[in-house]
């Protein structure tokens, strides 16, 4: 049965294209849309605030554990070189460069991207979206546009504040639970970190992961088939899709960006 | 066999009143299924046309082709006389769907908004009105449906009978020409059946709008059918309500199966 | 409309929160706009600084009192690293700047020894006292000079 495995493989390359195509051509929408027509900032600020601040304690949450354990692995490992004064340069620089833009996405993607795709789903499946067209509302602008824009706006800033709360963890760490230096935790993270290089390549990160999530699982969503299955399966499609992207990208944004 | 009065094909229908929308050999495939196979009709303006068929039988997929929601494999959609929609491009749809109104079975309300601002959306987007004009063109439409202190409620919130009267609100607020109702009937009680045609029929006195409902509910249909598009085998029957009463065609039967009086 | 008012607060409070964090990363870690404030700018030059690079701290007695700004070649070709303190630090002018290391493999940094003076440097002063960085790969093949030298 080596056919129907080749059969399978080329069946999911072929589809695969087809998404990329698909998805390249809804961003554009989406992009027209954001150029052609004025905010709707009510939408907006309500999107903020299912997509923003109800992730918010999940990604302030995983910042302090994924510190604490990233401080207390830097510090068993460093005190080996006696270098354990390095301690906030290895957890601020793991945390600024990787961890904080990688994981957010990630945690955003489970919290938010799914119920972004589901709820979009079940706008589809309850014909809301042909509801919106009957009434020559242009349900991207209404429904997608909204949503897409409030993910890409919260990423950095969750980003941001998990990193915060990361740096936080890792000074509880090595500095009140282990004794180390106070003013060293700081003083060696801020000669580490460089401006352009660690703080901007974060930024871009977290923003281009932002535009990622955001028009996979507005994407998911809108193009779901139109009954119970279908939303699930968007649902799940939209988790996938974004957390690879999302690593494939970090990938060369790396590369690119040199760090 | 008597198919005079029941037209199977397309042909200069209606005689007293004129046809405000013309099917004519409408052929759609869904992926390898044919759901029509040559379906010709007519829409009598200002009169109430039910499309009438089995599950399946396609239904709501005509509804949603005059609503410009799906386009036919082939075949014309004429709506007066002139403009056919299955070749409009998307600024003319919008235009043309301006004139209509569209009731869904589910009623498409959006979830996230209260019943108030789920029929004000259509007049904040598209109508000059500011909100207080606005406020009492809802309030005047409400009252015409029946629809009462429900202003602040979610969708959700609503029972059934109240979800269709916002559906049907909903899709009046704009003064439409033509009024799709997509299974207005489904999910309701008998009583509440009742009120809800009594309701569709005195809007259609009363606004004298083009009204196109699919249902499967066949004692409303003959009360109050202008027009009845019985649906079978990717065909269309077309024909004033007492024509199917006085049905010959075997298909006509099998669908009704005695169920009429 | 009170739900969505308050919501609205919620949503203006994360914004907040979340540039904050932004703001902090930026400025007091990544070192934007720091050292324009009415920072004290002192000269140094030295033979040698090794792995010493701009943003490194500068301590007095193990208490970081600044950063350095730039380091660059003067026409003598001796490295010439210019620190940005802060000017509350009250340092006499024959204070002197050594080039150390955190632990053995740690980062550089510039540890300034306060002299005895009743003057006081001032903005753009120059440190006469320096001492430059051990490089450690030249001790060691000193040392291992010399070992063999005593043979």
């Amino acid at each position: 049965m080596t056919g129907g495995g080749v059969t399978r493989l080329g069946r999911g390359a072929t589809r695969m294209v087809f998404d990329l195509g698909g998805l390249t051509r809804f961003g554009a929408q989406v992009a027209d849309s954001l150029r052609r027509r004025p905010l709707r900032l009510r939408r907006l600020a309500d999107e903020m605030f299912t997509i923003g601040v109800l992730s918010l304690s999940i990604v302030l949450l995983s910042g302090l554990l994924v510190g604490l354990v990233l401080g207390l692995q830097g510090h068993t490992t460093l005190v080996r070189f006696g270098a354990e004064d390095t301690l906030g340069a290895v957890v601020g620089l793991v945390l600024i460069r990787e961890l904080g833009p990688v994981l957010t996405a990630l945690l955003v993607t489970g919290r938010a991207g799914s119920a972004v795709a589901a709820e979009i789903g079940a706008m589809v499946v309850t014909e809301q979206l042909d509801g919106l067209r009957m009434m020559s509302v242009d349900p991207i602008d209404f429904v997608v546009k909204p949503k897409a824009l409030a993910m890409v706006l919260s990423m950095p800033l969750l980003s941001a504040l998990f990193i915060v709360m990361g740096v936080f963890g890792g000074w509880l760490v090595g500095v009140v639970f282990v004794g180390g230096d106070p003013g060293l935790y700081l003083s060696s993270l801020e000669s580490a970190v460089r401006f352009r290089e660690d703080i901007g390549g974060s930024l871009l990160k977290a923003f281009v992961f932002g535009v990622l999530v955001a028009l996979i699982s507005t994407w998911r969503g809108f193009t779901c088939r139109p009954n119970a299955a279908g939303v699930s399966a968007a649902t799940t499609a939209t988790v996938v899709m974004s957390s690879v992207a999302t690593l494939i990208f970090d990938y060369f944004i790396t590369a690119l960006w040199r760090f | 066999m008597e198919p005079s009065k029941i037209e199977s094909s397309s042909g200069p229908a209606g005689v007293v009143s004129p046809v405000h929308i013309e099917v004519e050999g409408l052929r759609f495939n869904r992926g390898e299924r044919p759901i029509f196979r040559d379906v010709s009709c007519g829409f009598l303006r200002d009169r109430i046309n039910v499309i009438l068929g089995g599950s399946g039988s396609g239904k709501t997929t005509l509804l949603r082709m005059l609503g410009c929601l799906l386009r036919p494999d082939s075949g014309a959609i004429r709506v007066d006389d002139d403009l056919d929609l299955t070749r409009l491009g998307s600024s003319e749809i919008k235009a043309y769907r301006r004139h209509v109104g569209m009731m869904f079975q589910g009623g498409a309300l959006l979830d996230s908004m209260s019943v108030f601002d789920n029929a004000a959306l259509p007049l904040r987007e598209h109508s000059p009105l500011d909100e207080a004009e606005i406020a009492r063109e809802i309030r005047h439409v409400f009252d015409s449906v029946g629809l009462d202190g429900v202003d602040d409620l979610l969708p959700a919130e609503l029972s059934g009978g109240m979800k269709k009267r916002a559906a049907l609100a909903r899709a009046l607020v704009t003064a439409p020409d033509i009024l799709l109702c997509d299974e207005p009937f489904s999910g309701l009680d008998p009583a509440t059946v009742r009120l809800v045609e009594s309701l569709l029929v005195d809007v259609n006195e009363r606004l004298g709008v083009t009204m196109v409902i699919a249902s499967h509910h066949v004692a409303s249909t003959f009360r109050m059918a202008g027009r009845i598009v019985l649906l079978v085998e990717g065909e269309a029957l077309s024909g004033a309500p007492d024509a199917f009463r006085d049905h010959a065609d075997p298909r006509v039967e099998e669908f009704f199966a005695g169920d009429l009086v | 409309m009170a739900g969505s008012g308050m919501r609205d607060l919620v949503v203006g409070l994360f914004v907040l929160a979340g540039l904050a964090a932004l703001a902090y990363l930026s400025i007091t870690l990544g070192g934007v706009g720091t050292g324009v404030a009415g920072g004290l700018q002192l000269v140094a030059t030295f033979d040698e600084v090794g792995g010493l690079r701009a943003r490194a701290p500068v301590v007095v007695g193990g208490v970081k009192i600044g950063q350095i700004e730039t380091i660059s070649l003067d026409e003598d070709l001796r490295a010439r690293v210019v620190m940005d303190v802060s000017p509350d630090v009250a340092l006499p002018t024959d204070t002197s700047a050594s080039i150390l290391t955190s632990g053995v493999l740690g980062d550089m940094y510039i540890a300034l020894e306060p002299g005895a003076e009743e003057d006081l440097l001032k903005d753009g002063d120059e440190i006469d006292y320096t001492q430059s960085a051990v490089v450690l790969e030249r001790l060691i093949g000193k040392m291992i000079q010399n070992l063999g030298a005593s043979e």
